[in-house]
């Protein structure tokens, strides 16, 4: 069985069924005996055509051809012209295809308006047959037709009359009631340009009911909701371009505009007279004939829309009755109250400029261009209130005055009187004579500063410690200092490696930093002379560490595989690794040292070596050698309960020491004087500067 | 003419460029400025010296030299020789714009690593011993006297072992900065969390002080170290010993 698909929802029905299953949509086409505007589909509903403006279904060719889009119907008249249809396409595809096909031939005999005979009669340059289309032969053979018939009437009888005979009766679809509006009324008087007439009118005025669109379009008797009724026939070069402003001053190359005695003919006038009701028309054309055109340069379309007809009045009365408008509930809920004032005052048509660009241009009453709410006006008051805190504001106070104090100006300042730095040239003379004075003690014959005579019990356990270490293992010293600490470490340090070198225990140095190897070698070389030592044999250096925390971790794990070269290695050693010395026999990890100290002046390192090598050091004791200054945060290591440092050597005090009990030669006697004087010195400066001080804020408390 | 030794020469450059660095007393000058830039110019190319005799070559080239080609690909070879080259490589990317997102490879896992080992050493090797040795302080030895010791080396044991809690507690008191709201707005702790706190202060500036007393200590060894240098190039030059 067949079935026609619906075309607003695509569902498949009986061919039988006149409204669609699914949506109720009319499935019959209403084309051959267009039924009444209420029977016609929902999608149309509404749209209410003038009686007189629609032509019927047998002159209107394009309602045959989309009454053929939908049933196919109306187009198998026309059908014979076109290919047949694919038989694997569907029906409804067959139909449209033969819909479209006809759509080529162009409008069929019956249909062809006036203004197109004429226009083709004014153009009519075509002398050779086979290039003229077959519609067109007949429209011209029905016009030798109608001349032979009718002669003279495109002369004497006006082509609105004679459409408006052929006017059906029924209204086609989607043709609304087509009426003249005020608006257009309104537009009469102003003045129009020439060539208005011929083309898109340049100067619509803005939206406007859909029939008076269709009345003010010089366009044939096409179907209103039809887009851009473009005869064929014409070529496309010859319409201008959509959207494309007219002058009225310019003449159209494309098409001059006619004189004004051609406008009151009339002839061939591209008017909608199939969409123009008949009586209005008729009385409308009547008055213009009347019309003075020296003083009114009004074209005849719109010197139709007189507002005195009779059924514009009608409408003006019916629109006086129109009940106000009101907004529902909820609407009249959600409009905003006070927040927008506009500035614009609404003036009358006559006072409101004309508009002078874009397709309105000669118009006065139109809507700008600008929107409202661009235009300068004065913000609402009652908007919005802040609910600001006491805190926000206080802030908002300190920002207005940060933002403030911005804006000063800074005065400039005055370049300050070079003084000189006397009291620095004080403090340093201070130190340095008390440095410079005790190298002269012995020639003055001046008693220096005590060696300290109070030991520490920590300072036993490491002297202890250093002279109980046996010599069979070589122990580690890792120095991890800069060259601008080698003054004192180099003091203090040397006391315990001295001693080391004394009792020949073997050492092998390290360092984390780039400059450690060479104030190792400087520093065993300076002790080694005294006692024989030779690097290599004595000593030896591993060199650079580098990695930091990681490599210190990795050493004590593993050592040959983090020391790959050694550092001014002896020339026994200088082709091979550094562990092919005799010294580092037996030594795989941290914990085949015998000792490790650590020379440095820095905390940091002294806690990454206590931290990353106490879980593999094992019972291989680690002792600091440290500056003064490192001394309070390095102690807790060494006085907790579970050590992680073994002993600790700080301070020149305490290498006096160390020298003085482990039967070292004392060479340090004058660097012990300097080092007590400055000290003094130091602290008489400390308190001259604090009672100073305390003299300043005792005058300023006295002054307040 | 007598050859002049070299430690001799050296010995004299020395002393030059400490009266250069003195000489600072009495103002930035050009001597000072001199002195500072040799110092920072030697101190950097010694440094990539060491760097490139201690770790590049040994490392990344000899083993080019020396290996042959099949041993660089082996097992051992890929973890010791090539992932360190490409990660090499792909720091090199850094330089860069457009492909210094692959550098960002080696960068991580040198501060992925170095964090893990930090913190890791951080907590075994002084967090977790410091603390209890923190709470180990008074411990029942220290409190309570033992047999045949004298009450002054128990009351100096117990005094130090209170003053020690004491200034443990009110220091990380010090440096606990959770506070109630006011309505005013600010923040404010309690008071006896102000009154530990404040305690907790004024030990940390006992230790910053004995820190300062230690930077100055180490000082004044400088300056008397190196005074006592200069005194031996006099003396050695004057005595021509």
């Amino acid at each position: 069985m067949a079935e026609i698909r619906c075309p607003m929802c695509s569902t498949m029905n009986p061919e039988t069924a006149e409204v669609c299953s699914n949506c109720e949509a009319r499935l019959t086409p209403l084309v051959s005996g267009m039924p009444p505007a209420d029977q016609q589909a929902s999608g149309v509903e509404g749209i209410k055509p003038a009686e007189s403006d629609v032509p019927s279904d047998g002159d209107d060719w394009l309602a045959n051809i989309r009454a053929g889009a939908i049933m196919g119907s109306g187009a198998e008249d026309n059908a014979a012209e076109t290919d047949e249809p694919d038989e694997a396409a569907p029906d409804w595809l067959g139909r449209l295809r033969e819909a479209d096909s006809s759509i080529d031939e162009g409008p069929p005999t019956e249909e062809i308006p006036d203004w197109m005979e004429d226009f083709l009669a004014a153009g009519d340059d075509v002398t050779e047959e086979e290039e003229v289309p077959e519609w067109l032969s007949r429209v011209r053979a029905r016009r030798e037709v109608q001349t032979d018939a009718q002669p003279g009437a495109g002369e004497d009888e006006d082509w609105i009359t004679r459409l408006r005979d052929e006017a059906p009766t029924e209204q086609p679809t989607g043709v609304e009631d087509l009426r003249p509006s005020p608006d257009v009324e309104e537009l009469t008087e102003q003045p129009a340009p020439q060539a208005l007439d011929l083309g898109p009118p340049p100067d619509v005025p803005a939206p406007t009911p859909q029939g008076e669109m269709v009345q003010e379009k010089p366009i044939p008797s096409y179907d209103a909701g039809d887009i851009a009724p473009s005869p064929e026939g014409i070529d496309d070069d010859f319409q201008p371009a959509v959207g494309e402003p007219i002058l009225p001053e310019e003449e159209m190359e494309w098409f001059p505009a006619p004189d004004e005695r051609e406008l009151l003919d009339a002839e061939g006038l591209p008017h909608v007279p199939a969409l123009l009701d008949g009586e209005t028309e008729e009385k409308a054309f009547t008055e213009i004939t009347g019309l003075d055109m020296d003083s009114i340069e009004l074209p005849d379309w719109l010197g139709e829309l007189k507002p005195s007809t009779p059924q514009a009045v009608q409408e003006e009365d019916d629109a006086a009755d129109l009940a106000p408008a009101t907004l529902p509930s909820w609407l009249e809920a959600m409009r905003p109250v006070d927040t927008f004032r506009s500035e614009v005052e609404i003036e009358s048509v006559e006072v409101q400029p004309v508009e002078s660009a874009g397709p309105l241009a000669g118009l006065r009453g139109v809507l700008m261009a600008e929107p409202v709410v661009a235009m300068p006006r004065t913000a609402s008051t009652a908007a919005a209130r802040l609910d600001v805190t006491e805190r926000q504001y206080a802030q908002a106070e300190l920002l207005q005055r940060l933002v403030e104090e911005e804006e000063k100006e800074i005065p400039p300042v005055k370049a300050e009187r070079r003084r000189l730095p006397l009291m620095r040239w004080a403090i340093a003379l201070i130190l340095l004579l008390a440095v410079i004075l005790p190298f002269g003690f012995n020639q003055l014959g001046v008693e220096g500063y005590a060696l300290p005579s109070a030991v520490s019990p920590d300072f036993s356990d490491l002297l202890n410690l250093v002279g109980s270490i046996p010599a069979d293992r070589p122990a580690l010293v890792v120095f991890d200092y800069t060259p601008g600490y080698s003054g004192e470490l180099n003091t203090v340090a040397g006391a315990l490696l001295e001693h080391a070198v004394m009792r020949s225990l073997p050492i092998v140095t390290v360092s984390t930093r780039p400059t450690g190897p060479p104030l190792a070698e400087g520093l065993l070389n300076q002790i080694g002379a005294d006692y024989g030592a030779v690097n290599g044999e004595s000593y030896l250096h591993l060199g650079y560490l580098s990695g930091g925390p990681t490599a210190v971790q990795l050493f004590a794990i593993a050592p040959r595989n983090v020391v790959l070269s050694g550092y001014h290695l002896p020339e026994s050693l200088s082709e091979g690794s550094v562990w092919g010395s005799p010294l580092l026999q037996g030594v795989q990890q941290l914990s085949d040292f015998n000792l490790v100290i650590v020379i440095t002046a820095g905390t940091d390192t002294a806690r990454t070596w206590a931290e990353q090598t106490h879980p593999w050091i094992g019972d291989t004791p680690l002792v600091m050698v440290l500056s003064a200054g490192a001394e309070p945060l390095v102690r807790p290591y060494f006085e907790a309960s579970e050590k992680r440092v073994d002993g600790i050597l700080t301070g020149l005090p305490a290498a006096v020491s160390y020298r003085q009990y482990s039967g070292l030669p004392l060479d340090t006697s004058v660097q012990w004087d300097a080092f007590g004087l400055g000290m003094l010195a130091v602290e008489l400066i400390l308190i001259a500067g604090g009672a100073y001080g305390v003299g300043l804020w005792l005058l300023r408390l006295r002054e307040r | 003419m007598p050859e002049l030794p070299l430690d001799f020469i050296e010995m004299i450059v020395a002393a030059f460029v400490t009266v250069m660095i003195l000489s600072y007393v009495i103002g930035d000058n050009v001597l000072f400025r001199i002195a500072t830039y040799l110092f920072i110019g030697i101190a950097s190319g010694f440094a990539g010296a060491i760097a490139w005799a201690n770790v590049v070559k040994p490392t990344l080239v000899q083993p080019l030299i020396d290996k042959e080609l099949v041993s660089l690909f082996s097992r051992e070879g890929a973890v010791t020789f090539l992932i360190p080259w490409m990660l090499v490589l792909f720091l090199l990317l850094k330089l860069s714009p457009r492909l210094s997102r692959f550098g960002s490879l080696p960068v991580a896992l040198l501060v992925g690593v170095g964090a893990a080992v930090v913190v890791g050493g951080s907590i075994t090797g002084t967090l977790i011993p410091q603390s209890r040795a923190a709470a180990e302080t008074l411990s029942q030895e220290i409190v309570f006297t033992t047999s045949g010791e004298p009450l002054s080396i128990w009351l100096e044991n117990l005094i130090s072992a209170l003053v020690l809690i004491l200034a443990t507690i009110s220091v990380l008191i010090y440096f606990r900065f959770s506070a109630q709201r006011e309505l005013t707005g600010g923040a404010r702790r309690s008071r006896i969390a102000e009154i530990f706190a404040y305690l907790g202060q004024i030990f940390i500036a006992v230790t910053f002080g004995v820190m300062y007393a230690g930077a100055l200590m180490a000082t004044i060894v400088v300056l008397a170290q190196r005074f006592q240098f200069l005194h031996d190039v006099l003396t050695q030059i004057v005595g021509g010993t």
